[in-house]
Parts: C-alpha cells; sequence; structure tokens
C-alpha cells in the first residue's frame, strides 16, 4: 500500500469487504482464542452478539431444541470468569487449543445494514489429558463498519455434533 | 477364574463398598449380565416412536435392541440381531419403516419381527430352518412393560411387574406427567451424548448426593452469581443465573432438600426444599393447568419440585425440568450419559424453552455444571485405582434415617443413604443367580 488513501474512506457508501477482509478477521480471533485473550475475544461480538453450538445439524433453533453451547454475552463472561477461577477443577490442568481456519466464503453481504454472512471450515485441536479433534463448519454473522468487524452471531456445527461428545472447556 | 457369590457379598458392607465394584472389569462385565440384562431398564419414550413404523435403536447392557411401532399400534423391543446368521438388522439411530432387510443375504422382517421373505429359500425345507420355525423371526426381549409413556425391557423374565418394580418411586414420573395439562409428554428432537471416563456408578450416585454441590459447582454457580451481580445487578431475573445460582446453597439447604429411598434401589432427592422452587411463574402455564386440573389439584402438582429421581440402575428423571438421562455403560472406566428432552403437551412453549436453558447450562458436555461433575468422576476413578484404603465411605448420617408412609424411607439431604440403598440392591442383583464364572458374565 503505496498511496495514502485510507483502506476503507468512510464515504456514504461504505467499501465493501472483500474476502481478505474476512479471512484477516477469522484468522486474528482464531489467534486470540489460541492465546487465551480471552476478553478481547469477547469484545469482537457486539452487545447481544449470541454463539451457538447447535447438538443437531441443521439445527434451526437456539431456544427449543438442545444446544451443546450456546453463550449469550453474560454468559460468556461466566465461562471467561471461570476460566481463571481456582477451583474450576475441570480446568486442570489448563486446556490449550489451536485453531486452523479455513475455505471461507462470503455467503450475502447487506449494503445497507453491514451484515455479511459467511462461511468457513474449521478444525481445533484442544489439548487437557489427552488431543480431542474437533472440526465442522462455521458461520459468522458480522457487522461491517466500513473499517473493522463485530460478531453478531458465531455458529459453529460440528460434524459429529449429534455424536458422542468427550467435555470441551474452551471455544471452537 | 470364579467370582462367587460370598466374593460378593464380602463387597458390600452396611457402611462401606469395596473400591473393586468401580475399578475391576472382571466386576463390570458380571453387572451387566446380572444388572443390566437381568432387571428392567429404560429403553425409551413411546412418543419416540409415535406412528405406526416408526422405530429407534438402542442398547439394553451390551445389547444392540431395536423398539418399533408396529401397525397396530403395539410397542415392540426386539434385539437388534439378523434371524439367519446374526447380523446387525439396522445401524439407524431412528427411522420409519414397515420392513428391515438385512444387508448380508437380504432377509425381511416385519416391524414386529415376523420374518417375511427368505430369498432362495427352498434351501431351507427340510432343515429345520423351514417356514414353521419361529427361530426365522427377530426374537423379542423377555418382558416390555409402558408406564405413562416410559418404555421399559427387561432381558430376563425373572422380575417383578414393572408397576411393583419401580413403587412409590413412580411418583416422579407422574409429577412430570401430570405437569403437562393434556397429562401427556412427547419428547423432543435433540440429544446431548456425553461420554464420561468413568464407572457408571459414579453418576448414578450423584445424582442424589446432595453434599458435594457446594463445593464442586462453586467455580460455576458462584461465578454465574458473582457476574449477573457486577453486570446486571441483583434484582433482575435472569433465567440462566435462575438456573445456577441455587447450586451453591448451602450445606443447610441441600440437608433440607432431603432424600427419599425406596426398594429396589430408587431413590429421589427434592422431598421438602428443591433448587427448582424459586423460577419465576409462567401465567399462560397456571392458567392452562387450573383449566385442565382446578385449582386444588394444580396446587399439589406444584407443590412436587423434585430434584433428581434415579430408577436404578439406568434411568434418572428430573420431574420439574422434564429432562431424562439415560445411563450407558461402556467398560468399567467409561460411561455415556444421554440426556432427553420432553415437551409437557398443553403447556406454552416457554415450558419447553426453560427445559432447553437447564439442560444447555447443566448437561451439556461443553456447558458449566455437567464438566464440574464429570470431572470429579475422573478423579474417583483414578483414586481408587490406588491401594490406599480398599473401602469407599457410605458412612454419613447412617442409621438416622425415618421410615415414611409410602413405602419409602427418607432421609436427611446429606445423607448417605442413596448409595446404601443402591449397594442394597447392586448385592441382591449380582448374587441373585448362582456363583459365576467369567465365562458366564462374557
Ligand atoms: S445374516 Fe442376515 S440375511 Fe444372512
Ligand atoms: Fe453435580
Amino acid at each position: 500500500m503505496t498511496s495514502a488513501t485510507p483502506l476503507h474512506p468512510q464515504t456514504s457508501q461504505m467499501a465493501r469487504p472483500t474476502r481478505q477482509d474476512v479471512e484477516d478477521f477469522l484468522i486474528e480471533e482464531a489467534a486470540l482464542l489460541d492465546e487465551q485473550e480471552w476478553d478481547r475475544w469477547n469484545d469482537l461480538f457486539t452487545d447481544d452478539g449470541l454463539y451457538w453450538v447447535p447438538a443437531t445439524l441443521g439445527q434451526e433453533d437456539p431456544y427449543t431444541h438442545v444446544s451443546i453451547m450456546l453463550e449469550d454475552p453474560l454468559l460468556r463472561k461466566v465461562r471467561i470468569k471461570r476460566f481463571s477461577a481456582p477451583d474450576a477443577y475441570s480446568l486442570q490442568p489448563f486446556p490449550r487449543s489451536v485453531h486452523l481456519i479455513s475455505n471461507v466464503r462470503i455467503e450475502d453481504y447487506d449494503e445497507d445494514s453491514g451484515l455479511l454472512k459467511c462461511r468457513a471450515k474449521f478444525i481445533m485441536l484442544e489439548y487437557q489429558r489427552k488431543t480431542q479433534t474437533y472440526g465442522g463448519t462455521v458461520r459468522h454473522d458480522l457487522r461491517w463498519d466500513g473499517d473493522t468487524f463485530k460478531i453478531q452471531q458465531k455458529r459453529v456445527d460440528l460434524i459429529n455434533a449429534d455424536g458422542v461428545l468427550d467435555c470441551i472447556n474452551l471455544y471452537f | 477364574m470364579l467370582v462367587t457369590n460370598e466374593q460378593l457379598d464380602g463387597l458390600v458392607r452396611a457402611d462401606e463398598v469395596h473400591r473393586s465394584v468401580y475399578v475391576d472389569p472382571a466386576i463390570f462385565d458380571l453387572e451387566m449380565k446380572r444388572i443390566f440384562e437381568g432387571t428392567w431398564i429404560f429403553v425409551g419414550h413411546d412418543s419416540q416412536v409415535a406412528k405406526p413404523g416408526d422405530f429407534i435403536t438402542t442398547m439394553i447392557g451390551r445389547q444392540s435392541v431395536i423398539m418399533t411401532r408396529s401397525k397396530g399400534g403395539q410397542v415392540h423391543v426386539l434385539y437388534n440381531r439378523c434371524a439367519h446368521k446374526g447380523a446387525e438388522l439396522t445401524s439407524e439411530r431412528e427411522g420409519n419403516t414397515k420392513t428391515f432387510r438385512c444387508g448380508y443375504h437380504g432377509w425381511v422382517f416385519g416391524n414386529d419381527g415376523t420374518c417375511m421373505h427368505i430369498p432362495a429359500e427352498p434351501g431351507y425345507d427340510d432343515t429345520g430352518f423351514g417356514p414353521d420355525s419361529c427361530k426365522r423371526n427377530l426374537q423379542s426381549v423377555a418382558k416390555v412393560d409402558i408406564y405413562r409413556g416410559f418404555v421399559f425391557a427387561s432381558l430376563s423374565e425373572d422380575v417383578p411387574p414393572l408397576t411393583e418394580w419401580l413403587g412409590g418411586a413412580a411418583t416422579s414420573i407422574d409429577n412430570m406427567v401430570d405437569r403437562s395439562p393434556e397429562g401427556e409428554l412427547e419428547c423432543v428432537k435433540g440429544v446431548l451424548r456425553y461420554r464420561h471416563d468413568s464407572n457408571w456408578k459414579f453418576f448414578v450416585e450423584n445424582l442424589n448426593d446432595l453434599l458435594h454441590a457446594v463445593v464442586a459447582h462453586n467455580s460455576s454457580s458462584f461465578t454465574a452469581r458473582r457476574v449477573a451481580k457486577q453486570e446486571v445487578g441483583e434484582d433482575v431475573v435472569i433465567p440462566a443465573i435462575e438456573i445456577l445460582a441455587p447450586f451453591t446453597s448451602g450445606y443447610s439447604f441441600f440437608d433440607q432438600m432431603g432424600v427419599m429411598t425406596y426398594p429396589n434401589g430408587h431413590s429421589f432427592s427434592g422431598t421438602g426444599k428443591s433448587i427448582h422452587a424459586a423460577y419465576s411463574d409462567i401465567p399462560d402455564y397456571q392458567n392452562a393447568m387450573e383449566a385442565a386440573y382446578g385449582e386444588e389439584r394444580t396446587k399439589e402438582i406444584f407443590s412436587t419440585n423434585r430434584h433428581n429421581t434415579v430408577y436404578y440402575p439406568s434411568l434418572t428423571i428430573k420431574g420439574a425440568i422434564q429432562a431424562i438421562r439415560v445411563v450407558r455403560p461402556i467398560s468399567v472406566n467409561e460411561t455415556v450419559i444421554e440426556t432427553y428432552h420432553l415437551r409437557l403437551k398443553g403447556a406454552p412453549e416457554q415450558l419447553l424453552k426453560r427445559t432447553i436453558l437447564y439442560s444447555n447450562l447443566i448437561n451439556s458436555s461443553a456447558m458449566l455444571v455437567g464438566p464440574d461433575d464429570a470431572e470429579q468422576y475422573r478423579r474417583m476413578q483414578k483414586g481408587l485405582m490406588t491401594q490406599a484404603n480398599d473401602w469407599v465411605s457410605m458412612h454419613r448420617y447412617l442409621g438416622r434415617e425415618e421410615e415414611d408412609k409410602d413405602g419409602g424411607t427418607q432421609a436427611i439431604g446429606s445423607s448417605d443413604i442413596v448409595f446404601r440403598n443402591q449397594f442394597k440392591e447392586w448385592l441382591r442383583l449380582m448374587t441373585k443367580g448362582s456363583d459365576a464364572s467369567l465365562e458366564d458374565a462374557a
């Protein structure tokens, strides 16, 4: 980038986000999770942003059908607070994760609202006493403000959502 | 190797149990044979096979079974084993079909188990496996019975009638069903399947272990209280916090909850106080209930707020929450817990939403309360591998129980009576037959 032109000029029409923008954001998000920067990760969400891991593939509703994880901002704060609770025995030793994110596709972008829907594939390894492997499709509903994104909803469809699951400690 | 009844007898004392019941694979094998394949086991809810042709597959102990509903509306529990050479007939979890076709040599069976077609059939003429042989049909399990929608089966003929076996503990199922204005439950889609690295008995013991919550769930429950107070203040009712907060209610609260035990190993907690009693009202629901049952009876139904009821060894229910958890032992140190959710027919959708919210928070392998428990079962599994003390305590409030009128025995909430009662049934079932060789168990 050689010119002094801002990357995303704030005109009445916001610059359309590119796949590169989306991918960069998802990579940053994954990095915050792996680096255990939970508060900074949670700040990526909108004030009512939802984190959702359905228990059935194609699950339509998070409220009348059970989920593996369903967290609004308050419940995320509870989980994040619990990460540092000295008596959270199931987190001893504290688990680690590595996220790989790929195959990013923008599915829809609404210029007026700045709402962007994208889909990516992910693999996450979580290690505590043994290494667990998780993979699937992650769908983000992102709010674009011309410069950056906020997460309105993050939906994680594990390929084995309806299978037998071990304890999952960290965020996908 | 022979496991004699005398040896088994020696594993259970009035106040202690030998650690091998949790860690010895030979004991586990015998438990599968004599407990899970020897008593009433919950198979499913009849709404899971609502229409003729519907089926689900599940396990009774180590044995694969199919629950079907046939044309006439009857519920069958059949071994999932082809009558020909034994292949598992279906690997689907659920479906709807008139017939099952074996994928190996093509034998076809009706959903009531009747053999309907055998390719190249004349080859069996005059062999004893011809049209007259009942061995050509799928085999039904020894006993099937349904109590208010809950389908139980036994692989053994030698069991009391289901209602007699349930005894006074049946009132917990009654209370769950009565909470529907139409007196009926419907199992909804969506099941949690949670693997525990521990023996199945830790789970069924823990459900009415009222001594653990204050410590084991502090990191979840107390953190939830603290964060909610900080973020939204104490006066705002947040449904998730309403569910999480009572887990750290203090020892005297849990003692006042009380426990009740019944013959055959059953028990429930919540004779007095309940962690489910203080939830916010849902006015439309109250109205629907009063319209159906009248004011007096509705009050009576809502005054029962039991915590967990355990139908030993495999079914555990939460009447006030309409969720059930089913125990599937895999090996001596591996157990899968399945959570199913029931809709109260005729009740507002908000009730189902509460059931789901509760289960998300408590029963999921990825949320808060479930992993608190699972971690302690794992630690017991590991701790009891040590030879520090061969005996595991069940002393608490020994001899301090009180007789109750409904054929049950009541005690203070944190009493170990629940475990003493479960091991009484464990020993009864384990020593029912003659001495067992290990070949017998396998
Ligand atoms: S094993 Fe089923 S048809 Fe042969
Ligand atoms: Fe617990």
